[in-house]
């Protein structure tokens, strides 16, 4: 009997493949599904972002950078936006830090279903896309009756907001706070005790926290690794300094299935921080001033507020 | 700890540098010159417990001589502190790199290179990471125009020459009679 | 007189609908029209929300969304192409076998959209021949449905 040769396989996933959703292209070398090495090359969505802000008006910068991470849009304009105000020595009003926070934790959740969506996609199970999808929808009808537009609604400016929440937002994000928890319990139901999903993800990438350090890790693969850093606790922003929330704390396992763990409990502490900002501002314009110079120049928009005030 | 702190730390750590602490509006920030710079990131991980090294990026001052800052953005997650660290780099300058202390500045030395034309001394892979390889120019730099007007290319280069891949289906045609 | 008619406009005794060829073939053509995956940024996250419950396409026969560019006879151009990409891109293309077409999903993907810069294609029809544009950043759903659709109408019109 001739001996079994066995030798890696070099294979290239190009840059279009199912499973990149986004395009990333690697050279493995597998043996058999076990991935020895690999090259990965990135560039393909590479945008000029940067040097296209070079040359834009400081507003007109929030819509490019919204789209840097398209899942979770708004927290890119707010990261920019808290930049130029530190540069501008500009501190918020308690109602614009909590309208940030939320809409901040909004669209967590919202990147966070499109990760488990595509995850399980790609894993095999392909049904956990339409549930994770089918929940993002309520959250960009929210965007979408914040300012207009699913995606990149342009909300968060430099200075403030674009202008007060509009009637029915609380309605909204209620409804959709109190339908969630119960639907990260089916994902979980769907997912964590899988017996197909845990043979595919259990031990595999495993990156310990000092290798993620080392690495520049940060994030929730730190987290997995049994990290806690979380920037929100450890450098606070926007007002995160008075809220009372966990970190949700790392798993024993470390392994990919580790942060499938940690996301549904990352879930259930964005959305309770979600609650209770919506709980801490008020569903009333009521006296909400801005000190903000650049916001106090728009006259147009103060006289929507002054009007949307009246009305309401 | 506020930047003169830090270099009270350092200065005995990193014989012979000069530190100059920076004005700035968010974090600690310090400017230190470029011979030292990979002693001062040791001593900053080892001693000071600056495990995490974040970001590279450059800035591009092009009128100003030296031209470039190098900034380094580093994170102790144990102390809970962030630290800046800049480097003044001339046109055409060089840099040593930091990869043997924070292996995770492998990539971002090569998009700094990719970018502003940083060559960084030690580096073992220093090629293109953003642009297609054989881009010519780097975008991020003053004088480079944001539009340009060019064809798109629509073929890409064979990867292996011909005669290459003649041998290759040799040799995989050897291999697969048993 | 109306009476209820079970025979639905065809003669009962000999049931023959009569056609051209290039009709039914444009029909066939037009309502299974397979995608072949080329999502590259926000417009993708766009265009699984229409393959997802809310705004199915697979109403519309786009049902599969291939991931073999060879087993596909469309491509939906979602997204920005950087011009790292545009030789990958053009490699997709090349493989699908014909009758293909292209939708241009998008205004990044159209003409280059908010990226007026050095890194991106200033358009995908200097890539690859467009049939359909849909603008917008991203497309609702419903808008590229729509532009399915009017594919759908284009493939209806073509000679075979």
């Amino acid at each position: 009997m001739s001996e079994i040769r066995t030798e890696t396989m070099t294979v290239n996933m190009g840059p279009q493949h199912p499973s990149t959703h986004g395009v990333l292209r690697l050279v493995m070398e597998l043996d058999g599904e076990v991935v020895q090495s690999v090259i990965p090359t990135i560039g393909y969505l590479h945008t000029g972002i940067e040097k296209t802000a070079e040359q834009k008006k400081w507003q007109q910068v929030i819509p490019l950078v919204e789209r840097m991470d398209y899942l979770a849009a708004q927290s890119n304009s707010l990261s920019y936006a808290l930049s130029v105000e530190k540069l501008l020595g500009l501190e918020m009003p308690q109602r614009v830090k909590d309208i940030r926070v939320l809409i901040a934790e909004l669209q967590r959740i919202a990147s966070h279903l499109i990760w488990i969506g595509t995850h399980g996609l790609e894993i095999g199970a392909v049904s956990m896309l339409f549930y994770a999808v089918r929940e993002r929808e309520l959250l960009l009808n929210i965007n979408e009756l914040i300012a207009g537009f699913r995606f990149f609604p342009s909300y968060i400016r430099i200075g403030g907001l674009r202008e007060d929440l509009p009637r029915g937002f609380h309605a909204q994000v209620t409804e959709f706070l109190d339908r969630f928890p119960a639907k990260i319990d089916e994902f979980e139901g769907l997912l964590t005790k899988n017996d197909v999903y845990r043979r595919r993800t259990e031990g595999v990438g495993v990156i310990s926290k000092e290798h993620a350090y080392a690495w520049g890790l940060v994030g929730p693969i730190a987290r997995a690794g049994g990290s806690d850093y979380d920037v929100r606790k450890y450098f606070p922003y926007s007002g995160y300094e008075t809220y009372d929330f966990k970190v949700p704390p790392p798993p024993k396992a470390t392994s990919t299935r580790a942060t499938v763990s940690v996301w549904p409990r990352c879930a259930r502490a964005s959305s309770s921080r979600a609650r209770r900002s919506a709980a801490s501002v008020p569903p009333a314009p009521g006296r909400a001033t801005t000190r903000a110079s650049c916001r106090r120049r728009r006259t147009r928009s103060t006289a929507r507020w002054k009007r949307s005030s009246s009305t309401s | 700890m506020d930047a003169q702190a830090i270099i009270d730390s350092l200065s005995p750590l990193v014989p012979g540098a000069v530190f100059e602490a920076a004005p700035s509006v968010d974090f600690t920030t310090v400017y230190v010159s470029g011979e030292h710079l990979v002693a001062t990131c040791q001593a900053l991980r080892d001693s000071l417990n600056f495990e995490t090294l974040v970001e590279v990026t450059a800035a591009d001052y092009l009128p100003r001589a030296p031209r470039y800052e190098v900034v380094y953005h580093l994170l102790s997650v144990s102390k809970r502190l962030r630290l800046r660290l800049k480097v003044r780099v001339a046109n055409d300058g060089t840099l040593a790199t930091v990869q043997g202390v924070y292996p995770g500045a492998g990539w971002l030395e090569r998009e700094v290179w990719d970018m502003f034309g940083i060559v960084f001394d030690g580096h073992n892979d220093l090629r293109r990471l953003l642009m297609p390889e054989d881009w010519e120019g780097h975008p991020q730099r003053k004088d480079y125009p944001v539009q340009i007007q060019k064809a798109a290319q629509t073929y890409a280069p064979l990867e292996v020459s011909q005669e290459q891949f003649r041998a290759n289906l040799e040799r995989d045609r050897v291999k697969r009679t048993h | 007189m109306v009476q209820a008619d079970h025979t639905h406009g065809l003669d009962h005794e000999l049931p023959i609908l009569t056609s051209t060829v290039e009709k039914i073939v444009n029909w066939a053509r037009q309502s299974a029209i397979w995608p072949a995956q080329f999502g590259l940024a926000c417009c993708a996250i766009e265009m699984m929300a229409m393959v997802a419950s809310r705004y199915d396409v697979a109403r519309f026969g786009a049902e599969v969304f291939r991931g073999s560019p060879r087993q596909s006879d469309l491509m939906i151009v979602a997204g920005r192409l950087s011009r790292k990409m545009a030789p990958a891109m053009r490699r997709v293309y090349d493989q699908m076998p014909e009758p293909k077409w292209v939708i241009s999903m998008g205004a990044c993907a159209s003409v280059g959209g908010v990226f007026d810069n050095y890194a991106i294609v200033q358009g995908v029809d200097q890539v690859v021949p467009v049939d359909v544009f849909v603008p917008g950043c991203p497309p609702r759903p419903e808008s590229l449905i729509y532009g399915i659709v009017q594919l759908q109408q284009k493939i209806a019109r073509s000679r075979i």
